[in-house]
């Protein structure tokens, strides 16, 4: 486990300090990991639960890996919560040019937007991308979300889609079946 | 034709490294790949590899002109979706020019199916160039559909310098 601390001192808000901490070890997170998750999107698109995250993301060879970014009780949320960010990223591979880190999800509750503890998450995931020597750092955006765009292409990001054609396809569990019985 | 798909093994990374030469070429890339056999070896076969290899190959009888007898390939490593679990990404499929058509690519992708939901994976994902005409029909015939199309995601990236200035904090 560790910790970034930044002090930071920003508006009327006053929050002088947040914490980042990569959940590994810290099984006692999973609760949080799942209601910051739960928060990204609707719920009703959602079929993982708690327990899933649990046994997914701890193990020998856990699928995902996950920072949180923390504040202290005294700037806890309106209903209470000190957990008030996280990432889930994972490692992947292009035989082109080795190991990358792909980042999974990627969020900030609300109330604690516009202080820099998205950008901390990003610097401290690509440090993680540049210490265990990923060349490069991928994820996904929809096009419709213009801020998201436009604060990625700020620090450099390339849309694939757009420069290179690439699309991303999706086969579900279903018709994964029904291949397989093809066989 | 007869051939046998089965996993891929350190001896295979020969055959693999040359095999993703000749997909890059078909992809009109062949200056971008970087890394060589040896890479291959260390990332895939180790303690904690970040990719699995499975291997089509034929017969000695039905090998290729030059003599290759192993003669198709997928990459595939396992994902994770925050909204459905497990999944698995199909990083590469490949098969030489002159073994198409015999369902080789079907039993490959068939194959990297199987492990996917024998490991609990829910879906499986991967990504074709939009010039790609035959490989998007064959994708599309076997059930897959157009993320970037239906839902709008786009697949970014940030590398090289981009990278180095992030980490070290810059906007």
């Amino acid at each position: 486990m560790f910790c970034v601390r930044n002090w930071q001192n920003l508006r009327k808000w006053k929050i002088k300090l947040f914490s980042l901490r990569k959940v590994s070890t810290f099984r006692g997170k999973c609760k949080d990991v799942f209601r910051v998750c739960s928060l990204c999107f609707d719920s009703s698109d959602c079929s993982l639960a708690g327990v899933d995250l649990l046994e997914d993301g701890f193990g020998d060879h856990p699928f995902y890996h996950c920072i949180l970014a923390e504040v202290p009780k005294q700037q806890q949320s309106a209903d209470g919560h000190v957990i008030i960010g996280f990432a889930m990223y994972y490692f992947t591979y292009d035989p082109w040019i080795g190991k990358l880190l792909y980042l999974e999800d990627f969020y900030v509750m609300k109330e604690f937007r516009g202080f820099g503890i998205g950008s901390e998450i990003l610097k401290k995931l690509s440090q993680t991308a540049v210490r265990t020597r990923c060349s490069s750092m991928h994820f996904i955006v929809a096009e419709w979300n213009k801020s998201s765009i436009e604060f990625y292409k700020r620090r450099g990001a390339s849309d694939l889609s757009l420069e290179e054609g690439w699309r991303l396809f999706k086969i579900d569990k279903q018709n994964l079946l029904k291949m397989t019985d093809e066989e | 034709m007869e051939f046998t798909i089965r996993a891929a093994t350190l001896e295979d990374c020969k055959d693999i490294s040359r095999m993703i030469l000749e997909l890059a070429e078909y992809e009109k890339v062949s200056d971008q790949v970087k890394i060589a056999q040896r890479d291959l070896e260390q990332d895939g076969f180790s303690k904690n590899p970040f990719f699995h290899g499975i291997i089509a190959e034929v017969p000695e009888h039905l090998k290729s002109k030059e003599g290759h007898s192993k003669v198709g390939y997928s990459l595939y490593f396992y994902t994770y979706s925050s909204w459905k679990g497990r999944a698995v990404y199909m990083e590469d499929l490949y098969v030489m020019p002159e073994f198409r058509g015999k369902g080789i690519g079907k039993a490959l992708m068939s194959k990297v199916s199987q492990l996917g939901l024998a490991a609990g994976c829910t879906q499986l994902n991967f990504t074709v160039l939009d010039w790609n005409k035959s490989s998007l029909d064959f994708y599309l015939k076997q059930g897959c559909w157009d993320v970037t199309s239906d839902l709008g995601y786009h697949c970014m990236r940030c590398e090289g310098d981009a990278l180095e200035h992030l980490a070290q904090g810059g906007l």
